[in-house]
């Protein structure tokens, strides 16, 4: 990975117009970016798309990076993550998860990025899992799913055989807390 | 209190449980504060290589977006619904369309010599009216979609799909645009169908059409 001023200074030039920086800024975050969406949509063929259309729009909205305001790669791989997981709702990816077996979706669980394990992810990550780490494990598997899966709250309803109401309460109070947590 | 829940709610777009509609300026600001407080979560995925030519799939895609925009590609319409009009008299098409269309059968087409020109014509299943007009040519991979008159009405979405020969499952291919020519690289060939949905606002929210009110199959033009 690029040092992150590097991939700031090039958003900054994309914004001017500057093809030749969009190549370089390709090059440079692609492969993290290619790894997020295929981490969520579990299909090369989608996360080609998925990229296609985050690029697209990352040659758009370069104007709109405040940067001091979190890291030039946070704010790529946001874009990239929420177009992922507009490409899962859209692709009714409901109906292929009923038909997977619990056996895979308990492995889901597992393949994600363990709060404790807070090897490569920097600093902000590792207070973030320090953060999720104090929740009830629960509720940190509920955000944890949202996050990485996509999960709405009727899925996550459907998934822990709970009201949606009672979902939503525990996803709020989850991340009141986070927010108290991170803030404090 | 309310601004607590206000947060919460900033907190739940971000996480993708509450859908972003209707979001104000002031809103955004928290759902943007969120974002890049779980962002953390994102930076230990492990990364992966993406094909080779995937960049210049985006850029094609960029510069016919910037085309549209700018009025730098010059698309005759008009020329395009005279020789519409022409085909759809040689061809009895657009009478056999609907009944061909709505179990989906693809009829077998001319076949096709190097690089061929092919062009779609979607009307509407109630009038026959033009909605889309969708050019490709397979030398370069390139469609032109071209919206033609199809309105969308208030408050509802309408969707364009492409379902190639042989399929089942139609591939949405995005919202209608309002007015702008795109043109996006795809695989298409002849005995392909092309359809309109409309849609709640913001798109189908299964992943396929709704209610399909359009209807267009590939004919060869070149």
């Amino acid at each position: 990975m690029p040092a992150p001023e590097e991939i700031e200074t090039l958003i900054g030039q994309v914004a001017g117009g500057d093809r030749s920086a969009f190549r370089a800024l390709y090059r440079e975050s692609s492969a993290k970016l290619f790894g997020i969406a295929l981490r969520i949509c579990r299909d090369r063929a989608v996360a080609e798309d998925v990229l296609q259309d985050a690029f697209v729009e990352i040659w758009r909205r370069t104007g709109q990076f405040a940067a001091g305001r979190g890291s030039g790669i946070s704010w790529l791989s946001v874009i990239v993550r929420s177009r992922a997981i507009d490409h899962l709702r859209k692709r009714g990816r409901v109906a292929a998860r009923e038909t997977a077996g619990s056996a895979e979706t308990e492995a889901l669980v597992e393949a994600m990025p363990d709060p404790a394990q807070v090897a490569d992810g920097g600093v902000e990550y590792m207070a973030l899992a320090a953060c999720l780490e104090q929740l009830d494990p629960a509720q940190r598997e509920q955000v944890l799913l949202a996050y990485y899966e996509g999960h709405s709250r009727e899925e996550l309803a459907a998934r822990y055989d709970a009201p949606v109401n009672t979902i939503k309460t525990r996803l709020r109070r989850a991340l009141a807390a986070l927010r108290t947590c991170l803030d404090g | 209190m309310v601004e607590d829940e206000r947060d919460l709610d900033a907190a739940e777009r971000a996480l993708g449980t509450l859908s972003l509609d209707a979001e104000t300026a002031e809103d955004r600001a928290r759902r943007e504060a969120w974002e890049r407080r779980l962002s953390p979560l994102l930076a230990p995925v492990a990364p992966a290589e993406p094909p080779d030519g995937l960049l210049d799939r985006i850029e094609a895609r960029i510069d016919a977006a910037s085309g549209a925009e700018a009025g730098a590609e010059v698309v005759d319409l008009d020329a395009m619904r005279r020789r519409v009009t022409l085909w759809k008299r040689a061809t009895g098409f657009a009478a056999a369309l609907a009944a061909c269309l709505a179990a989906y059968i693809a009829v077998p087409l001319i076949s096709p010599e190097p690089a061929p020109k092919y062009v779609a014509v979607v009307t509407s299943d109630r009038d026959g009216s033009t909605g889309l007009i969708v050019e490709f040519d397979t030398g370069t991979g390139i469609a032109t979609v071209i919206p033609a008159g199809a309105t969308v009405p208030e408050g509802r979405s309408l969707e364009m799909w492409h379902l190639p020969e042989g399929e089942t499952t139609p591939r949405s291919l995005g919202l209608l645009p309002e007015t702008a020519v795109f043109r996006q690289t795809f695989e298409a060939g002849p005995g392909d169908l092309f359809a309109i949905s409309l849609e709640p606002e913001g798109g189908s929210p299964t992943g396929q059409p709704t209610e399909p009110i359009y209807h267009g199959q590939v004919i060869r033009v070149e």
